[in-house]
């Protein structure tokens, strides 16, 4: 047993001036007797066996400091087997990944274990104190050690849900570190889980609790969501949807496909495709929708379901522009590098020769044919029978008919592509610097490379196009096909699908430029763009579109989801494993601390009418 | 505190019923009770002779025995023959007259009077001599020897205006009597023993010589079984001094073996000087205690 507020067993001190007041004000009644001789003895006897014999005479007096140990007791405010109640650092990990919504406990798991939590402050005994850490994908101290419970109450009232998925890891390393400088460490941590067995082994004198929140698994959500060039429609796309049941039971739901209300070009959201999808409880579905072709920036995929977390119910689509990809061809003239480029249909081809070259800013792919430019700003880059101008990089000998040995075949760029019957007349030698990837791999030479840089990508061939058969392969056409493929989607223009907690990349902007970011919540992030480099953010914790918004020039969506197996499986987790040890949950880390202040008053109160009664017999002895 | 209410005045020391018990009591004494004891202390007392000592005028109540039948046929006169040892039995009866003999109910001081009282009538009955001392620090009241039934009136008149006052001492009472006293004889002190300066000194002084002495301790039920309750401040009576007490069950035992030992420490006192002790409750039926206790002492059959 031990007390939350140990300062109230100060009212003690009252119990020596209760008795002094008894000692003061007894009222003896006066009685004459034949000889006090005798009593005078007993009383010398009476003191040699009992010194506090005034005092334990008195049934009153007995009963009233009863009455009053019981009261200040209570006061004092005493809880029965206190786990982590004794005098501890108390460090305080609080899942508030997505699955922390879930409402199958009211409100919600969060503001449960948010009440849970703000027990444990209220209940912070003196000397103690409490550090507040907030985890989802990533973690963050929102206080640290303090006894000032008003501060520590703020925080928590500030710990809002987020909607990214579960990472124990690194708050839990946070703790474990914080804990070394702190004498008698707890960790307690809240959540539902979500995360994997952590590597991290524990203390094992340090005490850790695992508060499971969470009642039930219900839940439907979207796991994965992406899209594709649909090859059918020239220009569209599909959006394949994939969606996961992790409650007990089968369901059969709707599921919708909505235009978002674009406060750009006026739309409003409206249904535009609905499906009814059946899963089996724990099996996942996938659907795929065609792309309306309405040129619709956004899209979103909802989930006509009632479940226990809602922020799964719905994905964001931001589909790639629909403006034509610009591409710079420099060469003195090549036919089927040209052909080839115009072959698709989203591409812009300009030509230039070598000698009118200025820049290649303003396109998104540059085709340099055995011409290399000065120098190298951002962008993505083929080089045909050159190198781009990096030092260790470069051309020199010749080798003929170099034997192709190997490729990449998981390249998105020569993915699928048959490589082994291309035959190269001549190539040149090629040197490469360390970062310098081989994408395909000759007995004497690398003729294939691909080099990336921080703001620039760059694939480059050892060999000219005309001594080669490639363009007459089939591979040709696909790998330009490809090529413009994997450059946009390398280039941070072109990315417009994350996951909550990602770091989005806003593309560089041509000079610094204030820009403002639109949360999906409304709330707006006023940034700068910087010229040479993408402009990372990371405050994506909220589900659906973010909007950038810079001073000049277009608004570019981003659609964040929650897209994550984990979060959408609701199904609490009972116990978790650090390194070798195992924790096992409680559900309730309150009802382990009954507090019985109200016993005891209750006692103090029929003492209290005891001790009524005994004085009003006595008085009717008395008087 | 006032001795007007003690009942000396509305309450005749001897009523005409106790009187009436005594008056049994003395037809008992008369067979001879006396006279045995008289023979036995005679037989102690050697060299006072049985001889024969005085004639006296008969006086109304006499016993006709002792009436010289030849000096009426000579003189045609009645005379009562006196003997010496006769004149010798002297009964004293020594009354504390402390305040705290004031105290109880029933009374100690009116119940030690009447026994006095009763005690002096079986005496005078018994043709002794009795004399009265009554005794308390500073104050020494004394009755003169005094013989014949008649004198059970001014005895009586001695005793029932009596007031308790004073302190006890019962030495400097007893020595006071020790005075007075010309002969040996029954000594009762009658008391509640309660003396802050200690009866020891008085039971010794009272045995030496040729005494026969009892010591009789009156106490009031209230005393022998106290019935109080909460807290209280005792005063004493005679010194008005106040002991604080909180009556407990402890307590009221602890006084009980106090006064037990107190009696037995008197009873062994005075069996060691071969002198009678008894107790007497305030409420008990004083004729019937006289009658048993006495009876059981020798000093009655």
């Amino acid at each position: 047993m031990s007390f939350l507020a140990p300062l109230a067993l100060f009212f003690f001190i009252s119990v020596p001036f209760v008795i002094l007041l008894y000692l003061l004000k007894l009222r003896r009644i006066d009685k004459p007797i034949s000889s006090t001789l005798l009593w005078r003895q007993s009383l010398e006897d009476l003191k040699a066996n009992t010194p506090f014999q005034k005092l334990k005479t008195s049934l009153l007096l007995f009963l009233q400091l009863l009455v009053l140990i019981l009261l200040s007791l209570a006061v004092a405010r005493p809880v029965l087997n206190a786990v982590g109640f004794e005098k501890r650092s108390r460090i305080i990990l609080t899942d508030v990944s997505a699955s922390m919504s879930s409402t199958d406990v009211s409100p919600s798991r969060l503001d449960q274990a948010k009440t849970q939590i703000g027990g444990m402050i209220q209940n912070l005994g003196s000397g103690e104190s409490i550090m507040l850490i907030a985890f989802s994908e990533a973690a963050r101290v929102l206080c640290p050690f303090s006894d000032d419970r008003r501060v520590l109450l703020s925080t928590l009232e500030s710990i809002q849900p987020t909607g990214e998925k579960t990472d124990l890891e690194e708050a839990f390393q946070m703790a474990l570190t914080a804990a070394k400088s702190q004498p008698n460490p707890e960790i307690t941590i809240f959540s539902d889980g979500g995360f994997s067995k952590l590597k991290l082994d524990r203390d094992p004198e340090m005490p850790i609790h695992f508060v499971a929140c969470g009642l039930r698994g219900e839940n439907v959500g979207i796991v994965s969501v992406g899209t594709r060039r649909n090859f059918d429609a020239e220009g569209q796309y599909q959006i394949s949807v994939t969606i996961r049941n992790s409650s007990s039971e089968s369901k059969k739901i709707f599921v919708d496909l909505l235009s978002l209300p674009d406060p750009q070009t006026g739309t409003a959201g409206n249904v535009i495709d609905a499906r009814e999808v059946s899963i089996e409880a724990g099996k996942p579905a996938t659907l795929v929708f065609d792309d309306p072709g309405y040129y619709l920036n956004a899209l979103e995929v909802r989930l006509d379901v009632q479940d226990d977390l809602p922020v799964d119910n719905h994905a964001c689509v931001v589909l790639p522009r629909k403006e034509a990809t610009k591409v710079l061809i420099v060469t003195t003239g090549n036919y089927f590098v040209e052909r080839a480029l115009n072959a698709d249909p989203r591409t812009r081809v300009s030509t230039v020769p070598p000698n009118a070259f200025i820049s290649a800013e303003g396109y998104d792919v540059a085709v340099f044919d055995q011409f290399v430019p000065p120098r190298l700003g951002p962008g993505r880059y083929l080089f045909l029978g050159c190198t781009p101008p990096f030092p260790d990089c470069g051309l020199e000998g010749e080798v003929e008919y170099p034997a192709i040995v190997d490729w990449d075949r998981f390249h998105p760029l020569i993915r699928y592509l048959e490589m082994s019957d291309l035959v190269v007349r001549k190539a040149k030698q090629m040197r490469l610097p360390s970062w310098g990837k081989v994408l395909v791999e000759s007995n004497e030479t690398p003729l294939m490379v691909l080099l990336e840089t921080e703001n620039s990508v760059s694939v480059a061939t050892g060999f000219d196009l005309y001594e080669s058969d490639w363009p007459l392969r089939a591979s040709f056409p696909i790998f330009f096909m490809n090529l413009v493929d994997w450059f946009l989607s390398t280039d941070p223009r072109g990315i417009r699908l994350y996951a909550t907690g990602d770091v989005l990349r806003f593309p560089p902007s041509e000079t610094e430029l204030a820009a403002t970011v639109q949360l999906p919540s409304g709330k707006t992030r006023e940034i700068r763009l910087q010229p040479d480099n993408p402009t990372l953010f990371a405050d994506t914790s909220e589900t659906g579109l973010y909007r950038l918004v810079p001073q000049q020039g277009e608004a570019i969506l981003y659609a964040c989801n929650l897209i994550s197996a984990e979060e959408t499986d609701t199904t609490p987790r009972t116990q978790f494993t650090a390194g070798t040890a195992e924790i096992e949950g409680v559900r309730d880390i309150q009802a382990q601390n009954r507090e019985i202040w109200w016993p005891l008053a209750f006692a103090a109160l029929l003492v209290f009418l005891l001790e009524w009664q005994v004085y009003s017999r006595k008085a009717r002895y008395e008087i | 505190m006032n001795e007007m209410e003690t009942g000396t005045i509305q309450e005749p020391l001897l009523s005409p019923d106790f009187l009436e018990k005594l008056e049994h009591l003395r037809l008992v004494a008369r067979k001879i009770t006396l006279g045995t004891t008289k023979g036995e202390r005679r037989s102690r007392r050697r060299g006072s002779s049985v001889e024969f000592a005085d004639y006296r005028d008969y006086v109304r109540g006499d016993d006709l025995r002792f009436l010289d039948w030849n000096i009426y046929g000579r003189l045609d006169r009645l005379f009562i023959k006196l003997f010496h040892e006769e004149e010798d039995l002297h009964v004293y009866v020594l009354l504390d007259r402390s305040r705290s003999m004031d105290y109880g109910e029933p009374n100690k001081f009116l119940q030690a009077r009447r026994f006095a009282a009763a005690l002096a009538y079986i005496a005078l009955m018994g043709m002794d001599r009795v004399g009265i001392g009554a005794l308390s620090m500073g104050r020494f009241e004394w009755f003169r020897p005094t013989r014949g039934p008649g004198q059970i009136a001014k005895i009586i008149r001695f005793l029932e205006p009596m007031e308790a006052v004073g302190e006890t001492h019962l030495e400097e009472g007893t020595l006071q009597f020790r005075v007075r006293q010309t002969r040996p004889g029954i000594i009762l002190l009658v008391s509640d023993f309660f003396d802050p300066h200690g009866y020891e000194e008085s039971l010794r002084i009272l045995s030496q010589g040729k005494n026969e002495v009892f010591a009789v301790q009156i106490l009031s039920p209230d005393e022998m079984d106290p019935d109080l309750m909460g807290a209280l401040r005792l005063l004493d009576l005679e010194t008005n001094e106040p002991v604080e007490i909180s009556v407990s069950g402890e307590l009221i035992r602890i006084y009980r073996n106090r006064l037990a030992a107190y009696e037995q420490q008197i009873g062994q006192f005075c069996a060691r000087r071969g002198i009678h002790h008894l107790v007497i409750r305030s409420d008990a039926d004083l004729a019937g205690v006289i009658s048993a206790s006495f009876r059981k002492l020798g000093l009655v059959k």
